[in-house]
């Protein structure tokens, strides 16, 4: 295959990566790839989770089809990734909208183990996934292309951090994952991206789903501060050999927990908020609002 | 009236010594900040000595693969954006007989997979050629040519 101009399709790639897990990466790469699509964007989400793919349940996918992990781990590797028309399977209010989604499928440990085996034995594989996401999207004339990862499977992210000009950081307030995250950025792996966006996620999940918050907004805020102030004064140690290095931003509005999401998400196992149609509370607002910033800075290219 | 070891008599010396605490953390803080300052004045001479070195270690040291390595002229640029690909381009180009994933990763240590993602793009881009050696696959810097600029 012959892709013509990949630096082009480079510059459409988002992956939207954490210093840990459970803080509402797939949540916010599912509703990012929404707003996108919203605002006309041709958006395709990869679900890269090779263990826990959960953007099916996001979306709410009954027959989401073969899994990312499936097709790494098979001799298909030539053909695109598989993606479908996800307009057919969701409700008609915002069925008409261009967004196309890598389906996921949950199986249980014994065959994600024996799939990772595979995985872990297919280096030709990992070779090939540059050039078959350019001419996926190429084929599907993707406009953005969001890599939902997963950061228990190292082999996947070091394509993922190497193929991405654009790193979307997802971090929770705790001490944990603050120290994490000072670790990441001054790993040269990630410093090399040309750009990175920080986001502060104020929302976790339970295991069924459901929203609760980590702490009080007002201490969040305060946190947020401090946590900005530092990752600032830690500006001098991106340069690694001299040169310039990727620049780090931080996303100004805090994805927040409010009393309406609580109360929303007591009575049903909660989804995607702007899939399942709730797009006013705060944490959907900074959703929306992420994805003007990522349209209005320049991050697609 | 005898005054017991450790235990501090009366509020006013106890604000003495609180005031005498607080001057000294201020004080502490006043000489962290000037050793930060001083700290990031040596780190970035150490880097430019760093740098220093390494723009001279291929005039002076002979390596394998190095010894005719493309001419520094060429290794100047190639025509794109991202940094990160310029340097895996650089790294690759002192290997005129080509390089495996596993060299350049010990030259600008980064991840293998990472590294080799970077070349499969440089491959796509047509800045580089891979073969396959036996079990090795091996990339090769093809030197960048202005338009209109002859062999």
């Amino acid at each position: 295959m012959k892709v013509p101009d990949i630096n082009e399709y480079r510059k459409r790639i988002i992956v939207v990566y954490s210093p840990g897990g459970g803080n509402g990466k797939s949540e916010i790469a599912a509703n990012l790839a929404f707003c996108l699509a919203a605002k006309g964007k041709r958006t395709w989400l990869l679900d890269s989770n090779l263990f826990a793919p959960t953007q099916d349940v996001i979306f709410g996918l009954s027959d989401p089809g073969p899994t990312f992990a499936e097709y790494v781990a098979t001799d298909h590797s030539d053909d695109d990734i598989p993606c479908y028309d996800l307009a057919s399977k969701l409700p008609l209010w915002y069925s008409d909208l261009p967004l196309f989604l890598t389906p996921s499928r949950r199986d249980d440990a014994i065959v994600r183990f024996q799939l990772q085996e595979r995985v872990n034995g297919r280096r030709d594989v990992f070779n090939r996934i540059p050039e078959v996401i350019f001419q996926t999207m190429q084929h599907n004339t993707i406009d953005t292309l969001i890599i939902d990862t997963y950061p228990g499977f190292d082999q996947i992210n070091e394509v993922w951090l190497g193929l991405t000009e654009f790193l979307l950081i997802v971090s929770s307030m705790n001490d944990i994952d603050k120290e994490n995250l000072k670790v990441l950025l001054q790993d040269g792996n990630v410093s090399d991206i040309r750009r990175s966006l920080v986001v502060f996620n104020n929302v976790q999940l339970d295991n069924t789903r459901k929203v609760f918050k980590i702490m009080d907004n007002h201490t969040f805020a305060d946190n947020l501060n401090t946590i900005r102030n530092e990752i600032s004064s830690m500006g001098g140690y991106f340069e690694d050999d001299g040169g310039e290095v990727g620049v780090v931003d931080i996303f100004e509005s805090p994805f927040l927990y409010s009393e309406q999401l609580a109360l929303y998400s007591q009575d049903m196992i909660r989804n995607g908020l702007f899939i399942q149609n709730e797009p006013k509370n705060s944490f959907s607002q900074s959703v929306w609002d992420l994805a003007d910033y990522i349209m209005d800075n320049g991050y697609l290219g | 009236m005898d005054q017991k070891p450790g235990i501090i008599q009366g509020g006013g010396e106890i604000d003495t010594l609180i005031r005498q605490l607080e001057e000294l953390e201020s004080y502490i803080e006043h000489s962290q900040a000037i050793c930060n300052t001083m700290f990031d004045t040596i780190r970035r001479d150490c880097n430019n000595l760093i740098n220093d070195v390494k723009t001279r270690l291929p005039e002076t040291e002979s390596h394998d693969r190095c010894s005719s390595a493309i001419e520094s002229s060429s290794l100047a640029t190639i025509p794109i954006e991202d940094r990160k690909l310029q340097k895996a381009w650089t790294a690759l180009a002192r290997y005129p007989n080509g390089a495996t994933a596993e060299d350049i990763m010990r030259d600008l240590d980064r991840h293998r997979t990472t590294v080799s993602t970077y070349l499969n793009q440089l491959v796509l881009l047509e800045f580089a050629k891979k073969e396959r050696i036996g079990h090795e696959i091996y990339y090769r810097a093809i030197p960048y040519k202005e338009e209109g600029e002859t062999e």
